[in-house]
């Protein structure tokens, strides 16, 4: 088996497509594993679980149950092999800190822990992590603490050393919501040697430096008196990112250098009436659309992203009948796109226009109480 | 600029590990860099370029913590404060200075030469300051003084504000009332650096003391004997020893595991105007041991670095007692021990009365109880006297030490050197406290000296990480009356983002 100049299909690293090419090989799949190959999702519940699904022809169906002390963030590798969880805790073993958890995906899509690591001490609250793109760092960042962990990660999935930690000082002008710095939202650039994270406490957007396993500040940008930065999205160019100031309600978009690491002045600012609620942002896949929602309303927001991508475009404005988004995620194929509601724990499906965007009418798939995240895997 | 050293440095092999050798097993949890600061300015310069950097910076000034909260800290800063010595009276000439590196014996000796004064610290003489007193400050001399921060006037302390910049203040009764009260006692590591401890008066350094030692053989010791010694030491505290022309005593009751061979009871003493004209308190005390036949009768007391060998000129005085008389920076200074570096567990508990029969016994079975494979020569229960002047109740308004009702203070103490041992020793240690704490306390308190009663808590200058099981821990060290949620007040406002953290600091 040979790729010619160096790619790897879909989002594999050479590492982990190797890994999987040595699976290949030693255990060849037989007709019935081939077709047993297709989506999970894995949703966090608040009150203590991860729920597995099996996603088939549209239905949902649980096919796993595991405790986890209170997910609050769930991710994949960029393989789908392992998914990882931040467990959003004050308190482990008597210490103030976080912790992360490793857990291995089999063909059924089931989970097995590799193993918990602890974070520094003060990194409380973890809610928001990411993969480098070769799949070899997991950044974590921990809203309570005002800190960033950095660990390595094994050739298995497994969370080796912490080897970064950077402890975040700062404020905003609401007293009570920025009283201390509060790590919102990280990713990684596709180069993997910038991490991008915005800090809903200091009203600050920060791009650290990745250099032999430790995080240096290589900008910060500030994004206003009380803005309250918080969900944001790289698009696919690299060139640009949109970032939801929650106070202000306030969109922006940004442009970036991923080369030198540097955040530039925002290209485009969208405002209107709205609530300090948390508020959610997804990229379509494709690049070509941004999807928005507000925790307190109703409603997610369709945008069309010129070609550029420095340019939002209102295209839909869909009432959901429910509260309290959380997450909106994408299938990988762009085709569906998942809605976690907070009120009454209910997930929904809807369709996107290839060509605009727009979604269709949401259509209920499955309810876990306190759903919090959602993570989907799709081979 | 402070003095930076990196790994590359061939003095960071000393400088980043603790004297607790328990701390050093894992190289991962050691710190980046260790910043030498020998005065205030580079203090704050050093802060901000460790805040600056996102680093976290933990502090020392003598390397004396019982935990690992300074030097396990992974690709961190220590901003080692013992350079920051600096002796003598502050500009204004109107008040004693304590830096925060000096070390105790140092700071003995230089009240003394230069005033004739001295603060009512502790006996281990290379302890820096600044931990010690900002935990509260006890010693040989606290019952006829109070605590050493009972006396404290002003701090000089750096701070980190909500923006991240390092602000230097000088707080006081006047000034920041909230943060110098929090400094007052509060624990080191919570709030911010202090750079200076200034005091407006202190006490006359006492003139001469007495020092005396008995001591029981373990292998004829019975039960009861063993129970009617505790009953005696914590009898004599709890009633006769409240009279104020007691409180120049500070006697201890040296516990050890019956490996050892023996256990003490030392005391020293003086009259409140410093000298020992009066030896009545002195004879009543040992009078209440006679009658459990002491096996020895001498002034030293080997190994305890408490109380003073013999080294300096001591006159020997007359009577049934060995009972040294010896001038009182001889006795302070004479033997300055705890240089040694090895492994070491502590516990502590205040306690408010004298032991119980029920204690006696579980203390009389723990001690003599053996555990294979595991060594307990080096384990000892150390009971302090407490009280005397400490326990003036109106003091617990004013700083944040709030036991000020008991009349004996435990430290539970080991001290050995093979790793191997670790776990044996520990596992001992923790049932030994556990069972003890048991006896007297709601059973939603088991296993702490939980305010009662019987007991106010641990002190926080002995802390210990085994008691974060219990969800209730911050009331252990710091009572139920609200000194905790206003030290959570005044973390919220000094230090928002938890610059200064470690396993047991203030949650914010």
């Amino acid at each position: 088996m040979r790729f010619e100049g160096g790619i790897f299909p879909g989002s594999w690293t050479r590492r982990e497509f190797l890994r999987g090419a040595v699976g290949v090989v030693a255990v060849p799949l037989l007709p019935s594993q081939s077709a047993r190959l297709q989506r999970f999702a894995y949703v966090a519940s608040g009150l203590g679980s991860l729920h597995i699904y099996s996603l088939q022809s549209g239905a949902w169906t649980e096919i796993q149950c595991v405790p986890s002390h209170a997910p609050g963030c769930v991710l994949l590798s960029p393989a789908q092999r392992t998914l990882y969880v931040a467990n959003d805790v004050d308190l482990y073993d008597g210490s103030p800190r976080g912790t992360v958890e490793a857990y291995g995906i089999d063909l059924e899509g089931r989970l097995t822990l590799l193993g918990r690591r602890v974070l520094s001490l003060s990194a409380t609250h973890p809610r928001s992590m990411a993969v480098s793109p070769d799949g070899t760092l997991l950044a974590v960042a921990a809203y309570g603490g005002g800190v960033y962990n950095l660990f390595s990660i094994a050739e298995d999935g497994s969370l080796g050393q912490r080897s970064g930690i950077f402890k975040e000082t700062g404020c905003g002008q609401h007293s009570q919501l920025q009283a201390s710095s509060h790590p919102h939202t990280l990713l990684f650039d596709a180069s993997g040697r910038h991490l991008l994270a915005s800090d809903f406490g200091s009203d600050r957007f920060s791009v650290f430096a990745v250099e032999d396993g430790q995080l240096r500040r290589r900008m910060e940008v500030s994004t206003g008196e009380g803005s309250g930065p918080g969900a944001c999205a790289l698009h696919t160019s690299g060139s640009f990112f949109y970032l939801w100031h929650e106070l202000e309600s306030t969109l922006a978009c940004y442009g970036y250098d991923g080369a030198s690491g540097v955040v530039g002045q925002p290209v485009q600012r969208l405002s209107w009436q709205g609530s300090h609620g948390g508020k959610t942002l997804l990229l379509h896949p494709s690049g070509r659309s941004l999807y928005t929602s507000d925790e307190t309303r109703s409603v997610v927001k369709v945008w069309q992203i010129d070609a550029e991508g420095d340019r939002l475009l209102p295209a839909q404005d869909m009432s959901l009948g429910v509260g309290r988004p959380t997450q909106m995620i994408a299938a990988p194929d762009g085709k569906n796109v998942y809605l976690l509601s907070a009120a009454g724990g209910l997930i929904y499906e809807m369709s996107a226009d290839r060509a605009t965007g727009e979604l269709s009418t949401p259509r209920r798939v499955a309810v876990v109480n306190e759903a919090r995240s959602m993570a989907l895997k799709t081979i | 600029m402070a003095i930076k050293i990196t790994r590359t440095d061939p003095r960071y092999a000393m400088l980043h590990r603790s004297r607790n050798l328990r701390w050093d097993a894992n190289e991962g949890e050691a710190v980046a860099e260790i910043e030498l600061c020998a005065t205030a300015e580079q203090t704050a310069e050093a802060l901000q370029r460790v805040v600056k950097a996102g680093m976290r910076p933990t502090i020392r000034s003598g390397g004396h913590c019982y935990e690992d909260f300074v030097v396990n800290n992974p690709g961190g800063v220590i901003l080692d404060l013992s350079l920051l010595n600096t002796a003598g009276s502050p500009s204004d000439g109107t008040r004693y200075r304590v830096s925060p590196g000096q070390q105790l014996g140092e700071v003995y000796t230089d009240l003394y030469k230069r005033h004739g004064v001295t603060i009512p610290g502790g006996s281990c003489y290379n302890v820096g300051a600044g931990g010690h007193i900002s935990g509260g400050g006890y010693g040989v001399l606290s019952r006829l003084h109070g605590l050493t921060i009972d006396w404290l006037s002003a701090v000089e302390i750096l701070t980190v504000d909500s923006k991240g910049d390092v602000v230097m203040r000088h707080v006081d009764k006047e000034h920041e009332p909230d943060l110098f009260r929090a400094c007052c006692g509060g624990g080191g590591g919570n709030f911010g650096v202090i750079t200076g401890f200034l005091f407006d008066h202190l006490p006359p350094a006492p003139f001469e003391v007495v020092n005396a030692h008995l001591s029981w053989d373990w292998a004829t010791m019975t039960e009861d004997n063993f129970a009617a010694i505790l009953m005696a030491f914590g009898d004599y505290f709890a009633k006769r020893g409240t009279e104020p022309d007691t409180w120049g005593m500070f006697a201890a009751l040296g516990l050890s595991h019956a490996s050892s061979g023996r256990f003490n009871v030392s005391l020293q003493f003086c009259n409140p105007d410093g000298r020992c004209d009066d030896l009545q308190p002195v004879e009543e005390f040992l009078d209440r041991f006679q009658s459990f036949s002491p096996m020895e009768k001498r002034s030293a007391v080997p190994g305890d670095r408490r109380f003073a060998r013999r080294t300096p000129a001591a006159r020997q005085t007359t009577g049934p007692y060995g009972i040294d008389r010896l001038l009182w920076l001889d006795a302070t200074i004479g033997d300055s021990g705890s240089g040694h570096s090895g492994r070491a567990a502590y516990k502590s508990s205040y306690m408010k009365q004298t032991f119980t029969r029920a204690e006696a016994n579980c203390i009389f079975k723990q001690l003599t109880r053996t555990v294979p494979g595991v060594d307990l020569r080096g384990a000892v229960m150390a009971v302090d006297s407490y009280g005397g002047a400490v326990n003036k109740i109106k003091m617990a308004d004013t700083t944040s030490v709030w036991q000020r009702s008991s009349i004996m203070k435990v430290q539970f103490q080991q001290y050995w050197d093979d790793a191997q041992e670790d776990a044996g020793r520990l596992q001992w240690m923790r049932e030994f406290y556990t069972e003890l704490y048991s006896l007297q306390v709601d059973p939603q308190y088991a296993g702490t000296p939980y305010p009662n009663e019987y007991y106010e808590g641990c002190y926080i200058n002995y802390p210990d990480c085994d008691m974060l099981r219990y969800a209730f821990w911050p009331q252990v060290y710091y009572g139920t009356q609200g000194l905790y949620p206003f030290l959570q007040q005044v973390k919220r406002r000094y230090d928002s983002n938890n610059i200064f953290h470690h396993k047991m600091s203030v949650r914010a």
